[in-house]
């Protein structure tokens, strides 16, 4: 569980950083500078990543026991600039909190 | 027989738990999704075709989230039958009587066939002796002629 989670934290911030990239410095590139490369490099990229990222979600998913509400709000959250950062720390909270061991040391 | 009929009448009335409005309608949103995916994944095939590069790696990657799509719900479709959802209450399930398990406890019977064997006599003996002085460590096990 504790290498899903982490997994899925690590292309959370890369899918997030990506999408940055894209949305703030690659689409004004095209846009307003008529300068391709940035799109051409990035989209490609994040696109690929965004499907390592689905799939290290479902891994997850599947792990804790998730249902298909869960699911759908991680993956959309890795297509909205920003939001993934906020998935990334709802599903922390997911999991520690429905999944956490009980402290065998606790008195 | 009587497990068939008992095997069918379960599938029966879970179907009938996949059709309620709110499942009817998920079925109906995971369908358009599907289409709409596979249908973006040929415009970008046509886009490709035409000589955008970029559309390439599109012309897959859509199939591949209509695939992720169905997977996610048929997956959920099981656990909803199986009622093993972390997120979502169980569906209520009559719980189980749980059956009483009793073991038989044998008493020992070892020192019954100590003359067989002088070892295992030997080593009864010493148990005995650690069970008659508590305080005793094992160091302390006299030599037989001090016994």
């Amino acid at each position: 569980m504790n290498g899903a989670l982490t997994r899925y934290r690590v292309i959370a911030w890369i899918v997030g950083v990506m999408l940055l990239l894209l949305t703030l410095v690659a689409m004004p590139m095209k846009y307003f500078a008529d300068d391709n490369t940035g799109v051409t490099v990035i989209a490609p990229i994040h696109g690929w990543l965004y499907v390592v990222y689905l799939g290290f979600a479902a891994d997850l998913a599947r792990r804790a026991q998730w249902g298909v509400k869960r699911m759908l709000v991680v993956a959309l959250a890795g297509t909205i600039p920003f939001f993934s950062f906020v998935a990334e720390r709802l599903v922390v909270g997911w999991v520690k909190g429905t999944d956490a061991q009980p402290e065998l040391n606790k008195a | 027989m009587r497990l068939v009929t008992a095997s069918r009448s379960v599938t029966l009335a879970a179907v009938r738990r996949l059709l309620t409005p709110g499942w009817l309608a998920g079925h109906a949103l995971v369908l358009a999704s599907v289409a709409a995916f596979l249908a973006l994944g040929w415009w970008q095939a046509g886009r490709a075709a035409e000589g955008n590069t970029l559309s390439w790696a599109y012309t897959f990657e859509w199939p591949l989230f209509a695939v992720f799509v169905i997977v996610m719900w048929v997956r959920e479709m099981r656990l909803t039958l199986r009622g093993a959802r972390a997120d979502e209450p169980a569906p209520a399930v009559e719980p189980r009587e749980r059956p009483v398990i009793t073991r038989r406890v044998s008493p020992a019977t070892a020192a019954t066939d100590d003359a067989d064997d002088p070892q295992l006599a030997a080593y009864n003996e010493y148990l005995a002796w650690l069970n008659e002085h508590p305080e005793a460590r094992p160091g302390d096990y006299p030599a037989k002629e001090l016994r």
